[in-house]
């Protein structure tokens, strides 16, 4: 569950409690709101500084272990004892105070079960406070990079790809099959584009609908036209969400870019324990700076040596690159081959940075045309330029600057798609400056446009009478006559279809009702399934736009299965802190068993133990004139004797000990929270 | 993205660079370019030039490092320098010079340092020519061999540095002469001597094998006969028809110390094997049934060659290609004006002839005069109505037929020709039948491959000297046919989009010509039919070569029999 979707879920006084809470004191003076102090490096930096021990423990455990998949609390609390040696008490407390101060939330499932989980876009940063990732860029002028190296070939970044794929659709048609999925061939068009690896996707054990027909890449590359709210599914087509297509065209590059990337880490984080905090590691490096992948992999050893194997991991470096975020090389030295990688995209900047970003020189204009009819476009330009490139011409190259080229058979099809002669060459000198087209392209659209799509077939809606006495008295009809359009021989008129129901109406009260069926109803033609984005964007400036937050699509259809998808269930409260719930269960213990260390009886040890089992609370135990934090797990009975099982906190490992009760001295029972004797 | 500035070029990863014309430092990052870059394209004001394995380490061999040329690229980009481009320049210049070849006794010795023999002995194709590992560093293979592995190891990126030397085949005693036998001075223009030692370069990666590309009329023969009286040794020039023969052989005869009876000719009915022997690719490609040998594929051990010319290389025929493939310790020099085969094979040609050696862009020798300066212009006439039922109802291939044979056509013609009175005119065409009512129409002598030998010589002859100022040509005129003053072409068909036709045509203008240097090249076509479609195709070598074609409509209706013509609006 994203911020956004989880506050939809809260009161604003809850937030309001949440950003009054001690750990976000210092963001409180900055007067920033609880959303803000959780988007807010500083602020979290600063609550971890603030938050208890235990609860810092807890959330770097769950972090370790279950990345940002939400997590049952059973599992969760057996997984961070096996690991923190903390008591069920500890836990609790820690649950507590991270629940209470908006960092930790649970949903609870059908039989009360609460399940935990940290806002998914939170993520990233505590993950990135509570494992900082020291790993250090090759330096600039390393002999590795003045060496031999070989850069593997540059994937373009997710956009262009979503672009190029989403033109292949339009071009190819949108209607669906009976089967509810598109053609063979416009699926197979979409796939063109995808550039990305697809095993290394379904690394992501990542499921799909319409398996049979879509494959993984195709479901992924519609699945982020969904979720950027670029196309809807409406009974039997898919349809163009126009205004924010345009609007989602006219955006940034880095910024358009680090919205898809949120999106991928939302859709994919879960995934996977192993892969979350490697890729949380790889968000925290500078973009453009070489860093070496073995330190990648060495971190992940760091901080989680005994890691599960075996279980599915996602390639999250294969990944970045497929989506041309990164570029990788590898450098030969001394006879020894070093893998390297550095981001392209600024995974940290801000949509501020963006506007100063490199944008297309307006005096050049964005498009040169050639005299070859070779289009070269500038950089920066934004993607409405390639949009329509993408119509009127073949790509040829998109690299630092996108080569297209008119050819006979791209303006024919954007004749097709309702061009003309004249709106080409208009395009095409506004997007080149308002320079005159070279006489030699002028030649070609002339050539081009002068033979095809002169003639076409529309469909119409025909009011059709048997004989021509019948058509006598429809065209008689006073009021029904200014509703013909057009006599089609002496029997047929072209009406609107909209006048259907008014012509009905118009011919029964004539006493002539029409037949109730229509003859034929078809799908509308394939050519309005690419819109001219240009006459959208008109004024439109580049637009960094905060609402243009990826999500699921609004409607039902999804062409991905999101992993853990929690949003539905009820968000629970937060748990009452412990000392609350131990006040009821303290009555007839006496308090001396809490607040001091004493020597008991055997029979009464037992009692201590067992009270400390069923509060979960860790026992202080003093062994040889030591004392030792013990964390019991369980009592074993043996006759008349009796022992107890559980971890010694300052033993030199966390394994299970077995305790007879002769073996300490004094002993109390340790509330958490509560402050020492 | 980092930010940009004001520089000319723009360095693409796959190490394509377009250099902006308009730039105001356009003319120095060129100048630099030029000394690791091949020109590609010269189209419009965004010029595209691509560094090759080959052009780096031409660089190489003259002296600049990779540092030297990241260098310029950095000084002259408009935007970053990918670093994909960096690190292949300096893979590609580290690699120069680490690779060589060896003759010893019975075979080739093959050396390297051990980690860069290692990475080769990773590639299956190299492995599969070698027949022995002396030593880490060393490998031994078969003489015949020597062409296959170059190949290969050009095509991975890896430069041998070839000392193994070329068969020196039968030695000549040839000079280049001062004076031609027809008493002109003579020496060889700087573009050509250079084409020339770029060819020659023994002991290098790039010597002894290569293709020279130079545009028509700027002397390509002339560098042929230069490599040749270098090497002073037997050759074998190939070329692609009679005509082209006679001219080898006057050519040679004139501006060489080579007797008449050291050159043969060996075509038609002449088949004289001499230490310079001029074919044509069609007697090397003869044979007597589809299953027979060829007959004349012979004359490649006819003689002890030191050296093979391929003229007009774009032309050469499949079964050549495989003999080529076999005569790698031949020395082998391949000439063309335009690389560009419609069967897209050009690649093809590099890697058995050898890498381009040498490349003179059309409108670099223009500005320096080396060749005339051509104005094209394409003339729309409308199809004769008598014309207009036979089109409509006609197949694809007949409508190309119908336009291109306009008889509409022939009143521009002899508009032209009134616009250009006394300069020696070609009227070139595809069809007979059209060419011979162009020529009985105006009166002009008709030149076609039914032509014999001699009268085509008389004609040439009569051409030459200004005895006729027009003469209608087929297709034979395509190549090779060197009419020194054809200032005018006027082409009234051809074959469909062919660019390479186009450009061979306009290549019979550009000789350089006296007094203001200029020549005119007409090209008619049917507006509205499908000819109009393939001519833009035709002129797409012509326009990537800097060129421009204006465009004149002519109306001709009913009402208006006065031919005019008028700008296209």
């Amino acid at each position: 569950m994203k911020l956004s979707e989880l506050c939809r879920k809260l009161t604003e006084q809850q937030q309001r409690d949440f950003i009054n809470h001690d750990v976000w004191s210092d963001a409180r003076r900055r007067q920033l709101t609880w959303i803000e102090a959780l988007r807010d490096r500083q602020s979290i930096g600063e609550a971890t500084d603030k938050l208890s021990a235990h609860a810092v423990a807890l959330l770097t455990e769950m972090i370790r272990a279950f990345g940002a998949e939400p997590i049952a609390e059973e599992r969760l609390v057996k997984e961070v004892r096996r690991r923190t040696m903390m008591s069920g008490a500890e836990c609790d407390m820690s649950l507590a105070e991270l629940e209470r101060s908006g960092i930790l939330f649970a949903v609870v499932k059908v039989w009360g079960e609460r399940t935990y989980f940290l806002p998914r876009d939170c993520f990233l940063p505590w993950q990135q406070a509570l494992f900082p990732a020291n790993v250090q860029p090759v330096a600039p002028d390393d002999k590795l990079l003045s060496g031999p190296v070989t850069v593997r070939p540059v994937c373009r970044p997710l956009g262009k790809q979503l672009m190029g794929a989403l033109a292949a659709m339009g071009r190819n048609g949108m209607t669906l099959t009976a089967k509810g999925v598109l053609a063979k061939k416009t699926i197979a068009a979409i796939e063109q584009w995808a550039e990305f690896d697809e095993t290394t996707l379904k690394g992501s054990g990542l499921n799909w609908s319409s398996r049979e027909h879509y494959s993984m890449k195709a479901a992924f590359l519609l699945e982020a036209a969904t979720a950027s709210g670029l196309i809807q599914a409406e009974e039997n087509q898919l349809l163009w969400e126009e205004d924010r297509l345009a609007a989602w065209l006219c955006q940034d590059e880095e910024a358009r870019e680090r919205r898809l990337l949120q999106w991928c880490l939302d859709l994919l984080l879960p995934v996977n324990a192993q892969s979350a905090n490697r890729v949380s590691a790889l968000c925290a490096l500078d973009a453009g700076r070489w860093y070496r992948s073995d330190d990648i992999r060495a971190l992940q050893e760091q901080w989680n040596p005994d890691g599960e194997t075996g279980e599915m991991t996602l390639d999250w470096l294969s990944l970045l690159l497929g989506f041309g975020w990164m570029e990788a090389a590898q450098a030969t030295s001394s006879g020894k081959t070093t893998e390297l990688f550095r981001w392209k995209l600024d995974v940290n900047a801000t949509d501020i940075d963006a506007a100063h970003a490199i944008k297309a020189d307006p005096r050049r204009g964005q498009l040169r045309v050639q005299p070859n009819g070779e289009l070269i476009v500038q950089p920066g330009c934004t993607l409405a330029l390639h949009w329509e490139l993408a119509l009127l011409a073949d790509w040829i190259t998109d690299e630092t600057v996108a080569i297209y080229r008119l050819t006979a058979s791209s303006v024919s099809r954007a004749l097709e798609f309702g061009r003309t002669k004249q709106t080409i060459r208009s395009w095409l000198e506004q997007a080149s400056g308002q320079l005159p087209l070279p006489d030699t392209v002028e030649a070609m659209l002339e050539e081009w446009t002068s033979k095809a799509c002169r003639s076409w077939f529309e469909e119409v809606t025909l009011l059709r009478c048997d004989d021509e006495r019948m058509a006598e008295i429809v065209r008689s009809n006073s009021e029904l006559s200014p509703m013909l359009i057009q006599a089609i021989g002496a029997t047929d008129f072209i009406v609107n279809a909209s006048s259907i129901a008014q012509i009905r109406k118009l011919l029964q009260r004539a006493g002539y009702p029409p037949m109730k069926a229509l003859r034929t109803q078809e799908a509308a033609p394939v050519s309005s399934s690419y819109p001219v984005i240009s006459e959208r964007t008109a004024g439109m400036n580049r637009i960094a736009d905060a609402k243009t937050e990826l999500s699921r699509g609004t409607n039902a259809y999804s062409f991905l299965y999101a992993p853990s998808n929690i949003t539905h269930y009820e968000l629970a409260s937060p748990r009452a802190q412990l000392a609350e719930k131990l006040q009821s269960q303290e009555e007839g213990v006496p308090s001396m068993w809490t607040k001091q260390l004493r020597v008991y009886h055997h029979s009464t040890r037992k009692e201590l133990v067992e009270r400390a089992l069923a509060w979960q609370s860790p026992l202080q135990l003093r062994m040889d004139s030591e004392l030792h934090s013990f964390v019991p797990e369980r009592l074993e009975l043996q006759g008349g004797d009796w022992a107890v099982v559980g971890i010694l906190r300052n033993a030199a490992d966390n394994k299970p000990i077995r305790l007879t009760p002769d073996m300490w001295d004094e002993m109390r029972i340790v509330v958490p929270g509560r402050s020492q004797p | 993205m980092p930010g940009h500035s004001e520089g000319a070029i723009i360095i693409q990863s796959d190490l394509t660079i377009l250099l902006d014309e308009e730039s105001a430092d356009a003319e120095q990052a060129r100048d630099k370019l030029l000394l690791f870059a091949d020109a590609m394209k010269q189209a419009g004001s965004m010029h595209t030039y691509r560094i090759t394995a080959l052009s780096l380490w031409n660089a190489a061999a003259a002296g600049y490092g990779a540092e030297e040329l990241i260098g310029w690229l950095k000084q002259f980009r408009r935007y970053e320098l990918p670093f994909a481009a960096e690190t292949a320049i300096r893979r590609l210049i580290g690699r120069y010079g680490k690779l060589t070849l060896t003759a010893v006794q019975g075979g080739l010795l093959l050396s390297g340092d051990a980690e860069l023999m290692e990475e080769l002995a990773a590639q299956p194709a190299i492995g599969k020519l070698v027949s022995g590992r002396l030593t880490k560093e060393q490998w031994e293979l078969s003489k015949n061999r020597r062409g296959e592995l170059k190949q290969e190891l050009t095509r991975l990126g890896y430069p041998v540095i070839d000392l193994a030397g070329y068969h020196t085949g039968e030695a000549l005693a040839v000079k280049l002469r001062d004076v031609t036998l027809q008493g002109k001075p003579f020496e060889l223009r700087p573009y050509q001597k250079l084409a020339a030692e770029q060819f020659y370069r023994e002991g290098t990666v790039q010597g002894g094998s290569g293709v020279v590309v130079l545009p028509c009329g700027a002397g390509k023969t002339i560098v042929g006969i230069a490599a040749l009286a270098k090497l002073s040794s037997a050759t074998l020039i190939l070329t692609s028809n009679s005509t082209s023969v006679k001219q080898w052989k006057d050519e040679l005869i004139d501006k060489t110390t080579l007797k008449e009876s050291e050159v043969g000719q060996y075509c038609g009915a002449l088949k004289q094997v001499r230490p310079v022997t001029v074919a044509t690719y069609n007697i090397l490609t003869h044979r007597k049934s589809k299953d027979a040998p060829f007959s004349h594929m012979k004359l490649f051990s006819e003689r002890d060659w030191g050296l093979i010319i391929y003229d007009e290389v774009h032309l050469l025929p499949a079964p050549v290609f495989r003999m080529t493939a076999d005569i790698q310790a031949t020395r082998r020099l391949g000439l063309t004006a335009t690389l560009v085969r419609e069967d897209g094979c050009a690649e093809d040609v590099y890697s058995l002839i050898g890498q381009k050696q040498f490349d003179l862009s059309w409108k670099v020798a223009e500005r320096d005069n080396f060749i005339a300066a051509v104005s094209c212009t394409e003339i729309r006439v409308p199809l004769t109505p008598a014309y207009e039922d036979e089109y409509k109802a006609a197949g694809a291939r007949s409508r190309l037929r119908l336009a291109s044979e306009n008889p509409g056509k022939l009143d521009i013609v002899k508009k032209l020709l009134g616009e250009h009175a006394g300069k020696p005119t070609l009227i070139i065409g595809q069809y007979l039948k059209q060419l011979h009512d162009v020529s009985r129409s105006l009166n002009a002598p008709l030149l076609t491959g039914e032509v014999p030998h001699e009268e085509r010589q008389k004609l040439y002859e009569q051409f030459k000297t200004g005895e006729i100022h027009v003469l209608v040509v087929s297709k034979v005129a395509n190549f090779a046919v060197d009419l020194p003053d054809a200032a005018v072409a006027i082409q009234l068909s051809g074959s469909f989009g062919s660019r390479q036709e186009e450009a061979q045509r306009i290549g019979r203008l550009l000789r350089p010509k006296a007094g203001a240097n200029e020549a005119w090249f007409y090209t008619i076509v049917t507006d509205q039919t499908k000819e109009t479609e393939f001519a833009l195709k035709r002129q797409l070598f012509m326009l990537e070569q800097g060129y421009s074609y204006d465009r004149l409509q002519h109306s001709d209706s009913a009402a208006d029999r006065e031919a005019t013509t008028s700008e296209v609006e």
